[in-house]
């Protein structure tokens, strides 16, 4: 077991990805009236697991490089794609309601890593602190 | 993405939309303006909105989500009323007026001031979210 384990990494990198596919919505939202606009967004999961796959790792660039297990050394870059929809009279196919939920939805998953985040760090402090912390 | 990158794609919306407002409020100003510098009747303008590829709003710092391409003229006939007594009236006593349909120009503020709220609703979002991030270190 140690300190910064696979779980703070994964959890970072499900931060990573959230911030993204917020600025991806955010995106889809800012182009609501452009026409011939396809909305695009981020599956969450696959970024998710690629990482915990094996993306994450310390760059052993030379040999007396010490590999960290579960850290983020390298970290892959998050991927977006296209969302399938119906498209308006002017080509455009953003689903204004599905986007603002989403929206809505994307923020409180990234709430809930991210206090994960604190309460990991709080233990982290606890033991450190003798439990005095 | 870092969050800045992300309140800049809002805030390229923000603009985007104010824009559209700003353009169909003259319009509707100049709903009965039948002479402009040019001497002609007003003209209702139009923005066309130009979306940026995801990839080159995060590759460049400065790039927007959307911007307003150009703004072009509606070349839509104006009506034509007859006032002989106008001064822009022609040699028919036909005045004509600008091709600003009111009921157009509402509907298009009405929808701009929808994705205006959208973008607003966006960044407050994305705002709760990096006050969140800061608070990992509480």
């Amino acid at each position: 077991m140690r300190l910064f384990d696979a779980t703070t990494a994964t959890l970072e990198r499900a931060l990573d990805v959230r911030l993204t596919r917020q600025g991806v919505l955010a995106h889809n939202v800012a182009n609501v009236d452009t026409p011939g606009f396809t909305p695009r967004d981020v599956n969450v999961t696959t970024q998710v697991q690629t990482a915990a796959a094996g993306g994450l790792g310390l760059d052993a660039t030379q040999g007396a490089h010490l590999g960290a297990e579960g850290s983020s050394g390298s970290r892959p870059a998050v991927t977006t794609e296209e969302v399938p929809g119906a498209r308006r009279l002017d080509g455009n196919a953003v689903d204004v309601d599905r986007v603002m939920a989403t929206l809505a939805e994307n923020a409180m998953q990234y709430s809930a890593a991210a206090r994960t985040v604190s309460r990991k760090l709080a233990i982290l402090r606890y033991v450190a602190s003798d439990g005095n912390g | 993405m870092d969050f800045f990158a992300a309140f800049r794609v809002s805030a390229s919306g923000l603009a985007a939309q104010r824009e559209r407002v700003d353009i169909a409020t003259g319009n509707l100003a100049n709903a009965e303006s039948t002479r402009g510098p040019d001497g002609q009747p007003y003209r209702r303008r139009d923005p066309v909105l130009e979306a940026v590829t995801f990839e080159d709003a995060l590759a460049g710092a400065e790039t927007p989500a959307v911007r307003v391409a150009e703004v072009v003229q509606d070349p839509t006939p104006g009506k034509r009323v007859y006032q002989p007594g106008h001064p822009d009236a022609d040699a028919q006593g036909f005045v004509t007026y600008p091709n600003v349909d009111p009921v157009h120009e509402m509907v298009n503020l009405m929808s701009a001031s929808r994705g205006y709220e959208a973008n607003a609703t966006s960044f407050e979002t994305l705002k709760a979210m990096a006050q969140r991030a800061l608070e990992i270190f509480r």
